[in-house]
């Protein structure tokens, strides 16, 4: 501190200032403290306890931009770029639902950041995790399982929006900042590396009562999911097999508490200090009277067989200036203030419908409804009796959209995947319809700023 | 702190010598004192006989040509003789005579004892009006006798020949000339310098003249601030500082205006210039003080203004440095230009006391009319026409739905007001030769054009207070400016809703605020209630203290010795709720507040040594200090939601949840720097200064870096070939400089790898994340700066014209370099071998011209030519910055589509596809616009008739800049429920059509759709001419009889009018040229009136 010189002799301070003169040497004047806010990133992987906030702020970052990829995003706006929400209110809502997305759009421009940016912070945890040595190994392999997890899951999903993406898993910015698109094989392999590596790292137990953090089961339902996508029925089929023998998780028979804090069904889910899930925000309306911002697709409600207790209890409807208007009511909270529900990731009946899927496509017909007519019954429908695997996989895919409906964007990939998109939506959707809208436009400024990367076609 | 840093005044002997010593082992690099000589002379001349003795011994002669000229031929041989011994033998058998020192040898003519005696004279200066003048010099040439006048301006000469002619000068009067005559009392009246090239200008560390300056500095006095009804001192700047394009952000009460001096000079970081006031600098500088947003803004280019706390009229003068000349002295701090803010000091007499009084009003200058609700509804019903669709429940809830017929002029209603502005002003001042003090007190108050009782309220203090001991050693000054800023505003500014539809409900059947009306929320369209926001109160309060102590001592004639300590605290106080009543219940959201306490905190020391001596036949002046500063940041901001009342929004502890966020930012800044001056003969100046600095910014392998400049000029009308040739020039005078300057206005902390905690908890307990890439070896960016000036002055320097020209070119950009958002962030701090450089040339002109019958007139006019271009960027194509810059182009150049004008048949925007591959894309973009401006300045005149004064300025501004149709890109129009400017009305409507506006759209489904969301904004159809002349102020003033004012005992009293913004010349389509947003208030026109008296 200068300080100290005002105090030693004056002789001194007039030394000291031309000594100052002279030289300007003063470096140790110049060190400043660091901003009490601020941790150093060497301080942050030096003890288990910091090491383990990294990952928590992890989580609390998946849920800290709205209506982004995993928090909200993927329902609302797969939603309605597929056939299931209709637009009422948001004007620029309407370039999904016309599936007239511009480079510009604000939201597709926060799906894609807010997914980099979570990206960079697992890779910044998995470098700090790898250069230490003061973490508790135990500590160390879980943090690491829980990391390449999160990176998996968002490639999964960016992967399906956009297309080809760049893969980043360094933290080296000179390098990020030229990759070029990687393709989608090659994602779909790091994918499965990441969430192999993760299932082995992980615990079979979760690290807290509310499964709000990942586990073993939860990294091999996503890959039971990634094998059903590069259609690997063998490894989908027993990836999913492992996770319903598990034994903590089973079907919750009132449909009401599916989507519940406590349901024995979830398999992971996110949770929010201060606030409900996205979905329930954006779906619900405010007041009974008032209209929803987004409302369910008359072809959709359609789908519902008679008697599906699912439209019973996952749907609701309201009354405005005479019109029924309806709504997904799978989560029945909305807002902040105090908080009910959780939102709900990964759960058990997508797990029966992908090993249904997979033992169908394997040809073992009694073994996949077996696992169709559990969702079924569920539902409070009957048994379905079909026999042959072109009306089975039917039946899977319109079980899947009725069971799945505004919910993670599963009919838009389910529709991406078996290739049936341009049939479905280029007759729903027509005249609006381009093969080219199965892909998101890249954020136009991405392209402007990384030369490697090109746009998807039609943009 | 620093009260306990007050240096002593060192007054012993040791203390000197210990001083002196250390100081010439600075400053003078004489060889030692071998005092032994040997020396021949044979018939040489006195001067070259000094020159030999000067070559072997440390002092030096001091002597006047006149001796010189009455000497007689030297013969003189001595060898290993002393000094003293040697001198006296030399002026044995001159008429002269000499004292020895340790530094010099005075010469002096001998007592003559047969000069027949003189008489004693007693003078009395006074100014025009009667009133004495005190620190006038008289000086004797014939016998070389001087004084200087007291605090009654009188003075005494004893023994002075009777025919003597006695020579008066005193700063900012004319040089009079006065014969003794044999009087015995002498009564002089002095007139005020008809040019200001004697004024004094405020420079880095002291001061100088117009005359002799080198470098390039504007000054702005407080007779030109005091008749400018504004509350920030710099908005008395505009049109009066070549070089300087102000932009005022808001036209709220305490809101910042942005300020760039000879262009951008940095591609990111902080164009601001360095703000100093009293020496020292500003701890805000220019970036906003409030961190809750109010309807001022928040953040960056918007927000409260530290510098509004600063009193206008406590302010004697506003100095503009600009060269490397006058700014590589600040070093790293002075690549963007330095602003000096000195305050007013005591004068010396009478007790004076002056109150000033002014009251008056302002509206808004240019905005856009908006469509009535009859067109507004025809609109929307063509544009769904348009598309073959007839409005139903879930396409036009607005026209199905709502009341059709209503109307709301909202432009008229949420801003159409007039604010009122009252101020009021005292100080007193006085004091005598030694001891000066000065006290002012101030308040403002002023309100907005919203409907409601909002605006802000300030009270100012200002004091000052210099002692000079009686044998001038000792010399100490202190200055203490208080500012408290009281803003009393709203959460939004209300210019942002005047486009909403027109027929919007406002109040329910029972009379309150409503949200909806046949229960079609607006939330649910993206409209709300505007009134609400009325309720959403903000309230600030900024308290600005500044103190400033300089203690100096004279250890020897000539060399000074001066410690300068300052202080600045700015703190902030903010409270913004947002009651039930203004939240839209759509929202589900209970009532909430944001509370934020801040405090910016900075301390000065700056030890410095002057010496000024005269050296062979020049004045050199010598300065060498250091600089010691700490700034200190903090903050404390909390979100506090789920009230339960309205009644308890102020009280943190009742809210059901609360979101803390706290600041900090430490810096420190040290650095040692020297200037040197030579005047040779009044007519050459060389000014040579550097800076070696270290910044606590910078990673600790680049911490120091040095800066320096070198200036000169030459007074070529002082020459003899052209003083006496031609007389219509009466001043001439060519300047130079070239020096380097750093910029390091990149924030604290960016060299470490930090994480921060999220801002919300997982299970319960916070989390953290990274808070930026990693990148431990940036460094300074460098400003190189040249510059050449002439300065001319015509029959008697009533004519003035100054011309300037700069190149600056600033390398080793530090940049937030952008970043794909791949990479995690959107962007690194990174320097970049890019090169930057701004041009230009400014040109100042001035007239005095009596027009004959008591009528003068005086003008100014300043123009400004600036040119910023991009002059290397290596790799440009393959970095993130290849769409937005291109080498060779201003920084401000978009790459835009060439715009076709609407498409007659398809009513649809149209752009040249220059690749003809059916889309418009990035090789499309082939038109380079840019928004810097080609020339601005400003035309001053000033009209005194008798006790009349009238004044005006106008402002110009020849550029292009973005106009209403960029909001169109935000704001289609007709697609869904905004309102528009009236001009949408020339849309297309039928095929043949040509029209500037494109069809409406109703849904995005429409082919219009997409180029007005997406490639409008980025064609060059959204920029147009926004070339102004603005008549920026008026000011007129009546100065009231002197008769009338003995009687209540006044010794003046003058009435004025003053005027800002009255009226503005241009083509532009949009609001106002200046801030170029239809949605953001723009600046006021005011007019006042008032009263100043002075007793």
């Amino acid at each position: 501190m200068p300080l100290q010189t005002f105090n030693k002799p004056k002789w001194s301070f007039v030394y000291g200032a031309v000594f100052l003169i002279h030289c300007s040497a003063c470096k140790k004047f110049l060190q400043v403290e660091p901003a009490p806010n601020l941790v150093e990133s060497e301080a942050v992987f030096a003890s288990d306890q910091t090491a383990v906030s990294s990952v928590t702020g992890l989580f609390s970052q998946l849920v800290s931009s709205n209506l982004s990829i995993t928090n909200g995003g993927s329902s609302v706006f797969l939603g309605l770029t597929a056939d299931e929400l209709n637009n009422n209110a948001n004007p620029i809502y309407d370039e999904f639902q016309l599936n007239a997305i511009s480079r510009t759009n604000f939201y597709v421009n926060n799906l894609w950041s807010n997914a980099y940016k979570n990206i960079y912070q697992v890779n910044a945890i998995l470098k700090g995790l790898e250069g230490t040595t003061k973490v508790t190994d135990s500590v160390k392999t879980r943090l690491t399982g829980e990391a390449k997890f999160v990176r998996a899951f968002y490639y999964f999903y960016l992967l399906n929006f956009f297309g080809d993406v760049p893969f980043v898993s360094g933290t080296v910015y000179t390098e990020n900042a030229v990759m070029p698109r990687t393709s989608i094989a090659e994602l779909y392999s790091h994918i499965i590396s990441d969430l192999e590596e993760a299932k082995n790292l992980m615990p079979a137990s979760y690290s807290s009562s509310d499964r709000v953090r990942p586990n073993k089961w939860t990294a091999a339902a996503l890959l039971a999911r990634t094998y059903l996508y590069i259609n690997d029925w063998e490894n989908a089929a027993a990836n999913a097999t492992a996770v319903i023998n598990a034994g903590p998780y089973s079907l919750e028979t009132d449909l009401n508490q599916v989507f519940a804090i406590s349901s024995t069904e979830t398999l992971w889910q996110l949770m929010r200090e201060n606030a409900n899930t996205a979905e329930g925000t954006t779906f619900i309306p405010f007041s009974t009277e008032a209209l929803p911002t987004l409302s369910l697709q008359q072809i959709l409600l359609d789908a519902f067989e008679k008697g599906d207790q699912r439209e019973t209890h996952w749907v609701n409807t309201t009354m405005v200036d005479g019109q029924g208007y309806y709504y997904p009511f799978k989560y029945k909270a909305r807002g902040s203030g105090s908080v009910t529900e959780y939102l709900v990731v990964l759960r058990l009946a997508e797990q029966y419908l992908i090993r249904s899927e997979a033992q169908g496509q394997q040809n073992d017909i009694s073994g996949a409804l077996e696992d169709l007519n559990r969702i079924r019954y569920r539902a409070g429908l009957a048994d379905t009796l079909i026999n042959t695997k072109a009306t089975l996989l039917e039946a899977i895919a319109h079980e899947r959209r009725v069971e799945l409906f505004a919910e993670w964007g599963h009919r838009w990939f389910d529709l991406k995947r078996t290739g049936q998109i341009d049939a479905v939506l280029g007759t729903e959707k027509s005249p609006n319809w381009q093969p080219s809208d199965a892909l998101f436009p890249l954020p136009q400024e991405e392209i402007e700023r990384n030369v490697a990367l090109t746009q998807n076609p039609g943009y | 702190m620093i009260v306990r840093g007050k240096a002593q005044p060192m007054r012993s002997r040791s203390a000197t010598r210990q001083f002196l010593l250390l100081f010439l082992f600075y400053l003078v690099s004489y060889a030692g004192f071998s005092q032994s000589i040997t020396l021949s002379l044979k018939k040489v001349s006195l001067e070259k006989a000094f020159k030999e003795i000067e070559s072997k011994v440390a002092q030096r002669f001091v002597y006047t040509s006149e001796m010189l000229a009455q000497s007689r031929p030297v013969t003189l041989s001595v060898t290993n003789a002393p000094l003293q011994g040697t001198l006296d033998l030399l002026f044995e058998s001159q008429p002269l005579a000499f004292s020895l020192d340790e530094r010099f040898i005075k010469v002096r003519f001998k007592a003559v004892a047969a000069t027949p005696p003189g008489i004693e004279v007693h003078g009395k200066v006074t100014d025009n009006s009667g009133q004495p003048l005190p620190g006038v010099s008289i000086s004797a040439k014939a016998s070389g006798l001087s004084a200087a006048t007291n605090a009654e301006g009188v003075f005494v000469l004893q023994n002075v020949p009777k025919n003597e002619v006695l020579t008066l000068t005193s700063i900012g009067f004319a040089e009079k000339r006065v014969p003794v005559n044999n009087r015995g009392t002498i009564t002089v009246q002095m007139d005020v310098a008809y040019n200001s090239l004697d004024e004094t200008v405020v420079m880095a560390y002291g001061t100088t003249t117009r005359r002799l300056n080198t470098g390039s500095i504007v000054r702005v006095t407080a007779d030109v601030i005091s008749r400018q009804p504004v509350s920030n001192p710099i908005g008395a700047l505009y049109g009066r500082v070549p070089g300087l394009v102000i932009t005022q952000s808001n036209g709220l009460p305490g809101s910042k205006f942005n300020l760039e001096l000879r262009g951008r000079n940095s591609i990111v970081q902080g164009s601001d210039p360095l703000i100093i006031i009293d020496g020292i600098p500003l701890a805000s500088g220019n970036n906003p003080i409030n961190l809750i947003a109010s309807a001022v803004g928040s953040g960056g280019a918007s927000g409260m203004s530290a510098l509004n706390t600063i009193n206008p009229l406590d302010i004697e003068s506003i100095e503009v440095l600009k060269d490397a000349d006058a700014t590589a002295i600040y070093g790293s701090r002075g690549a963007n230009s330095v602003i000096l803010i000195s305050t007013k000091k005591g004068k010396a007499g009478e007790t004076r006391c002056t109150a000033n009084f002014y009251s008056g009003g302002s509206r808004i200058t240019r905005t856009m009319n908006m469509l009535n609700t009859v067109q507004y509804v025809q609109m929307r019903w063509e544009a769904l026409a348009n598309e073959g669709l007839d409005a139903d429940i879930s396409l036009a809830p607005d026209l199905v739905a709502w009341d059709t017929t209503r109307f709301s002029d909202f432009k008229k209603l949420l801003i159409g007001n007039t604010a009122h502005t009252n101020d009021a002003q005292v100080n007193i001042s006085g004091g005598t030769a030694t001891t000066r003090f000065l006290l002012g007190a101030g308040y403002h108050q002023e309100s907005t054009v919203f409907p409601g009782h909002f605006g802000e309220q300030k009270i100012t203090f200002h004091s000052n207070i210099t002692h000079t001991s009686p044998g001038k050693k000792f010399y100490t000054a202190l200055s203490l400016n208080y500012g408290s800023d009281k803003s009393n505003l709203i959460g939004t500014d209300l210019t942002a809703y005047i486009n909403l539809p027109p027929n919007l409900l406002l109040y329910d059947s029972a009379n309150a605020l409503t949200w909806k009306e046949n229960d079609i929320s607006f939330g649910l369209l993206g409209l709300t209630n505007p009134l609400a926001s009325l309720l959403a109160a903000y309230n600030g309060q900024f308290d600005n203290l500044l103190g400033n102590l300089q203690i100096g001592y004279k250890l020897l004639p000539g060399l000074n010795f001066k410690v300068s300590l300052g202080y600045n605290s700015i703190t902030g106080d903010e409270l913004s709720v947002n009651p039930s009543t203004s939240i839209d219940p759509a929202r589900g959201l209970l009532p909430y507040s944001s509370f934020a306490n801040s405090i910016q905190k900075s301390w000065i020391m700056e030890p410095q040594a002057e010496y000024t001596g005269q050296i062979g036949k020049g004045k050199l002046n010598l300065l060498i200090g250091s600089t010691w500063q700490e700034m200190l940041s903090k903050g404390t901001s909390a979100y506090a939601n789920d009230y339960t009342s309205d009644l308890l929004l102020g009280s943190i502890s009742a809210a059901g949840n609360i979101t803390a966020l706290n600041t900090y930012n430490q810096y420190r800044y040290n650095a040692g720097f020297g200037r040197l001056t030579y005047t040779l003969a009044d007519k050459y100046v060389v000014n040579i200064s550097g800076r070696r600095d270290g910044s606590s910014r910078f990673g600790p392998n680049n911490q120091f870096a040095n800066f320096g400049a070198a200036g000169a000029a030459w007074i070529f009308s002082k020459e003899a070939f052209l003083r006496d040739r031609h007389s219509f020039l009466s001043f001439g005078k060519i300047r130079g400089s070239y020096g380097t300057t750093g910029n390091d206005q990149i924030g604290d902390y960016k060299f470490l790898e930090t994480w921060t905690n999220t801002p919300l908890p997982y299970q319960g307990t916070p989390g953290l994340r990274p808070t930026s890439l990693y990148n431990p070896d940036y460094s300074w960016e460098i400003n190189r700066k040249v510059e050449a000036g002439i300065e001319l002055g015509f029959l008697q320097d009533k004519i003035f014209l100054s011309g300037a020209f700069f190149k600056n070119r600033c390398s080793n950009q530090l940049v937030n370099y952008t970043l794909p958002i791949q990479t995690g962030f959107p962007s690194v701090t990174q320097n970049i071998d890019a090169v930057l450089q701004n041009s230009g040339m400014e040109i100042q002109a001035s007239s005095r011209i009596g027009l004959g019958n008591d009528l003068n007139w005086v003008s100014s006019f300043t123009l400004s030519l600036t040119r910023n271009k991009l002059v290397s960027f290596p790799n440009l194509e393959r970095t993130t910055y290849a769409q937005n810059y291109v080498i060779g182009q201003p920084l401000s150049t978009r790459k835009s589509y060439q715009y076709l004008g609407v498409d007659a048949a398809t009513g649809v925007y149209l752009f040249n596809d220059v690749n003809h591959d059916n889309g418009y894309d990035l090789e499309d973009r082939v038109m380079y616009i840019n928004t810097d401006p080609k020339f601005y300045g400003g035309f001053t005149n000033t009209f005194a008739f008798r006790n009349i004064e009238l004044q005006f300025l106008l402002e110009f501004r020849k550029q292009r800049g973005l106009n209403y149709l960029y909001t169109q890109s935000q704001y289609i129009p007709e697609y869904y429920y905004f309102n528009q400017p009236a001009v949408v009305l020339e849309r297309w409507q039928k095929a043949g059509d040509v029209k500037p506006i494109q069809k409406f759209v109703a849904t995005g489904a429409s082919d219009a759709f997409i180029p007005a969301s997406e490639y409008l904004a980025q064609s060059e159809a959204v920029y147009g001419d926004a070339s102004f002349i603005r008549l920026k102020n008026v000011s007129l003033s009546y100065e009231l009889a002197a008769g009338l004012l003995k009687k209540a005992r006044l010794s003046a009293v003058s009435l004025y009018l003053n005027a800002q913004n009255l009226f503005t010349l241009t083509r532009y389509t949009g609001a106002d040229p200046e801030n170029q947003n239809l949605y953001v208030l723009p600046p006021l026109k005011t007019i006042t009136a008032g009263i100043r008296l002075h007793f």
